[in-house]
């Protein structure tokens, strides 16, 4: 299997990035964008994904070549199957994504990329320790199914996570008009990213919008409206072992604990959700900081 | 591009970022500004909380809100920003002007002036909340 991973070759260009933001922001007196302990553990989880990325990389380059090869349709290397093969791995990443917010399963692997109270692009490298464990690449299976190259597929995906890192940022305020109609941009993902009511579980995309404008999840972010970064219920912690695996932990504490017919709900249901009504989802959230925002204009 | 030189490299390039962080001043070392960043940090927790009373500790690290039917809301540094934490039922008291409360993970210090003793008593008389997170909820 034929393949390139461009992730190698931009870490040079994040480090700089990163160390330029750190510079932009101390300048400008933000000495709240970056704590040290914040910025340790964002890199270590990087880190520890590229360890864990490398170690799950031949299984999963195993399944993209099984599927592709019982598959009867064979895209082949032709030029034009690149841009094609970007755009659909861009949308099977946008379901990916949004599972890994509606699903609790995913979500307990996803997880530690929001559990930064910051926003910067040492954010952007707070990624997963068990995506492979979560099942995640499941998703891209079926762009193998569709005939495309798992190399192919694979360099495109790589592709996308690298134009994800620079759009973790505070320093870049809104592009021109044109750009953030099709682009994810720093804006945008702010938005994601943020844990305010009318923010919660939107601007799911990769590298297009226009996923989330097409399924409905799309919010633009509001002038005036201060964004809060992180969980719902922070982590409050810089132990890069509780960012890693602390929801996988509170999975299986909810597995020992529920009644057996609700077991299934703490794994397959949305985050938040509990067999009692004791705690809040998203949803939930985003309701009732609808309905105080309502109260406070009446 | 393979083999552990890479990978020390990169491990090489995060401390150097992370002693960058540190010699730029980024140590944390958040400051509550006023008891309105209180009450909406508490009033962010899963449920919303209204808080009615609040306490400002002298440095500003900390703060303790009360809502209309006494239940309790922690405010805690953590790194720059802060986290909020029910702490209905936590074990307190008070010596002077501090009032200590003892977490299930750790003790609070809270230099609280005149207001110890009557904090101390809410403290008293808070009853546990009926749906106390106790980890982690999806941030969906």
């Amino acid at each position: 299997m034929t393949a390139f991973d461009p992730l190698p070759y931009a870490i040079p260009v994040f480090v700089l990035l990163i160390a330029l933001e750190m510079a932009w922001a101390r300048r400008n007196g933000r000495l709240r964008a970056y704590e040290v302990r914040d910025t340790a553990v964002s890199l270590g989880l990087g880190l520890g994904s590229v360890i864990a990325g490398a170690l799950s990389a031949g299984a999963v380059a195993a399944m993209l070549v099984w599927v592709h090869t019982i598959s009867p349709l064979s895209v082949g290397w032709v030029w034009w199957a690149w841009p094609l093969c970007f755009v659909l791995d861009d949308l099977a990443y946008y379901w990916l994504h949004r599972a890994g917010h509606r699903v609790r399963w995913f979500w307990a692997s996803h997880v530690n990329h929001h559990s930064s109270q910051h926003y910067n692009l040492s954010t952007a490298l707070r990624q997963t320790w068990t995506g492979f464990f979560a099942l995640s690449f499941v998703f891209r299976l079926p762009l193998a199914a569709a005939g495309f190259e798992p190399g192919m597929i694979l360099t495109c995906a790589g592709l996308n996570l690298i134009y994800q890192f620079w759009i973790h940022t505070e320093a870049i305020g809104r592009l021109p008009r044109w750009f953030e109609a099709v682009f994810n941009t720093p804006s945008h993902h702010r938005v994601h990213h943020a844990v305010n009511g009318l923010y919660l579980d939107r601007n799911y995309a990769g590298t297009l919008i226009v996923w989330d404008k097409l399924f409905g999840t799309f919010q633009r972010e509001l002038e005036g409206q201060p964004i809060r970064y992180g969980l719902v219920q922070q982590l409050g912690s810089f132990n890069i072992l509780t960012a890693a695996f602390h929801e996988w932990k509170a999975i299986a504490a909810d597995l020992r604990a529920a009644p057996w017919r609700h077991k299934l709900g703490y794994i397959w249901r949305e985050p938040g959700w509990s067999h009692d009504s004791s705690r809040e989802t998203s949803a939930m959230i985003r309701a009732r900081s609808a309905d105080a925002g309502e109260s406070r204009k009446s | 591009m393979g083999g552990p030189v890479p990978l020390l490299l990169a491990a090489l390039a995060v401390s150097g970022l992370v002693a960058l962080a540190w010699a730029a001043g980024f140590r944390g070392d958040a400051q509550l500004e006023s008891e309105a960043e209180a009450l909406d940090l508490a009033a962010s927790l899963p449920g919303g909380f209204a808080g009615k009373d609040v306490l400002l500790s002298a440095d500003r690290r900390h703060a303790l809100i009360a809502d209309a039917q006494g239940r309790l809301v922690l405010i805690l540094p953590h790194g720059a920003h802060f986290t909020a934490r029910r702490c209905d039922g936590a074990a307190a008291e008070s010596q002077g002007t501090q009032l200590a409360l003892h977490l299930h993970d750790r003790t609070v210090q809270i230099d609280a002036g005149k207001a110890a003793d009557s904090w101390l008593k809410l403290l008293e008389r808070a009853q546990p909340g009926k749906a106390r997170p106790h980890h982690v909820q999806g941030r969906a």
